[in-house]
């Protein structure tokens, strides 16, 4: 494996201010490698630019200029080789919780006789096996959040893509789906990209984190994170890592949002 | 919370006018040339029913409500879709669409005759006419209107072209395509009774013209009761049909 997972380089992206306002540096030079099996999380402030760079990783949107390789090679669209787990779950409402793994793998291109089977293992995977016969409005947050999850493992995507996934849960809830979230990660080693503002997310999941300030859009950390799982978020160790984060983005926050 | 009315209200309730009705005619509080009891608007529907003209009538006009709404439907969804999916069909139907569209059926009826003679022909033509703005508009809103977020997750997954569209677009569009159904099914009716009161020599609108040319109040009122029905029949259908098909938008009771 001489190529890494995801490469960018020197990637950067403005957005046409509103109207007559000033146009907006939303990445600025952006260097970051991932590597196969790494549980990367990138954490910064709203308006930092951290879904900006999601969104072009997954194919959404284009950099201005810059590199923005996966395995060797220059991304080009969205596609079922990068899995994005959204905020909004983007559940498909028209389908049951079975039809939207069906749906998932069909897609990808990944529909064959052992499917069903396959559906099968996902749907009780994320517990859900009760409810193959729902409709997403009949779930819970967590629930539905867990099948958005499931659909990416159905498809086997080498890379997931993960834009504030627990951002809209509960905080219970949501500890219950980061605790899992680890666990999948450790049964599959797949290479995940996530995006947070959570200090404390970013410390409880990721083995790397990186933060990110705004305006312009910059990596100001990047951060290995070598705690013991599961990890204890009261211990003494994860606060000196929270508070190392904590001086690096206050200043720069400073700077952009002035205190009154 | 406001308690549902008992079933026996239901019933009980316009059983009750329909009485008062009768006798008020009968006892000459309302006079029967102007406004005919029940009962001799159930005479003309059952004499007409052993008959059989009532069947003939109602089959004669189901089959032209069917064909008409069948094409405008078809047309209507089809066109609508095309202008919601293509630049260029947009900008070239656009215009035209909205000019067409704000010109009242109605007024089509001196050329559909021209155009097409008489029988069914123009009343079928009358009827898609209607139709198929209804439909256009609402399925062209509803394809415009299908969240990003759905259109993301289904091209991030790979789906692309005729899968895309027949697993995302249309059924995401559905729900305003029934709110335009629903609305085609009304217009129909009353394209229908128009097409059929000049163009054709029998169904329920011609019926109606006919009780209309004798001065035969019962008769008229009668058949227009009759289409009344029929109408909420059709409608009750499609509010049946929509609650089916979108079964996936109702809460944990549904």
């Amino acid at each position: 494996m001489s190529d890494p997972m995801l490469n960018i380089t020197g990637l950067s992206k403005t957005f046409p201010g509103r109207k007559i306002g000033p146009v907006i540096q939303v990445l600025d030079n952006i260097n970051l490698t991932q590597n196969e099996g790494e549980f990367l999380a990138i954490m910064g402030p709203s308006g930092c630019g951290k879904s900006t760079l999601l969104n072009i990783v997954a194919g959404f949107d284009q950099a201005d200029s810059g590199l923005c390789q996966m395995h060797g090679k220059t991304i080009e669209g969205a596609g079922p080789d990068r899995g994005v787990v959204f905020q909004e779950y983007a559940l498909f409402p028209w389908m049951t919780v079975e039809r939207n793994v069906e749906f998932a793998m069909q897609a990808a291109g990944k529909w064959n006789a052992s499917a069903p089977a396959r559906i099968d293992a996902i749907l009780s995977r994320i517990g859900l096996d009760a409810f193959r016969d729902a409709f997403p409005k009949h779930l819970s947050g967590g629930m539905r959040q867990r099948l958005a999850i499931g659909r990416i493992l159905a498809i086997d995507s080498p890379m997931m893509l993960m834009d504030e996934p627990f951002g809209a849960l509960d905080a219970i809830t949501r500890g219950l789906l980061q605790a899992d979230l680890v666990a999948l990660w450790q049964e599959t080693r797949k290479s995940i990209l996530f995006i947070t503002h959570s200090v404390d997310e970013a410390l409880f999941l990721a083995e790397r984190v990186v933060v990110m300030t705004p305006r312009p859009g910059r990596i100001v950390l990047d951060l290995k994170i070598d705690l013991p799982r599961p990890r204890d978020i009261t211990s003494p160790a994860f606060n000196q890592a929270k508070r190392e984060i904590i001086d690096v983005i206050t200043p720069a926050l400073r700077l952009v949002e002035p205190s009154a | 919370m406001q308690r549902p009315p008992s079933p026996l209200l239901h019933v009980a309730l316009p059983i009750a006018f329909l009485v008062v009705w009768e006798i008020a005619v009968r006892v000459g509080w309302i006079e029967a040339r102007f406004f005919p009891a029940p009962s001799a608007l159930v005479t003309e529907i059952w004499a007409d029913l052993l008959s059989g003209k009532l069947a003939s009538d109602s089959a004669a006009s189901l089959v032209r409500l069917a064909s008409g709404l069948a094409i405008g439907v078809v047309l209507g969804t089809g066109v609508g879709m095309t202008m919601a999916m293509s630049r260029m069909a947009d900008t070239l139907l656009g215009f035209p669409v909205q000019v067409l569209r704000a010109i009242p059926p109605i007024t089509w009826i001196g050329f559909s005759i021209l155009w097409f003679g008489l029988g069914n022909k123009p009343a079928i033509f009358l009827i898609a006419l209607g139709v198929v703005f209804p439909m256009l508009l609402n399925t062209y809103g509803g394809v415009k209107q299908v969240d990003m977020i759905y259109l993301r997750a289904a091209h991030n997954l790979g789906a692309r072209g005729w899968m895309l569209f027949t697993r995302i677009v249309l059924p995401a569009a559905l729900p305003s395509v029934l709110t335009g159904l629903r609305v085609s099914v009304g217009l129909a009716w009353i394209l229908m009774v128009v097409g059929e009161l000049v163009a054709v020599p029998n169904g329920l609108g011609d019926t109606l013209m006919r009780a209309q040319d004798y001065g035969q109040t019962d008769r008229m009122l009668a058949y227009m009761l009759l289409i009344g029905f029929y109408g909420s029949l059709s409608d009750l259908l499609v509010v049946a049909l929509t609650r089916h098909l979108l079964r996936w938008q109702r809460g944990i009771a549904g």
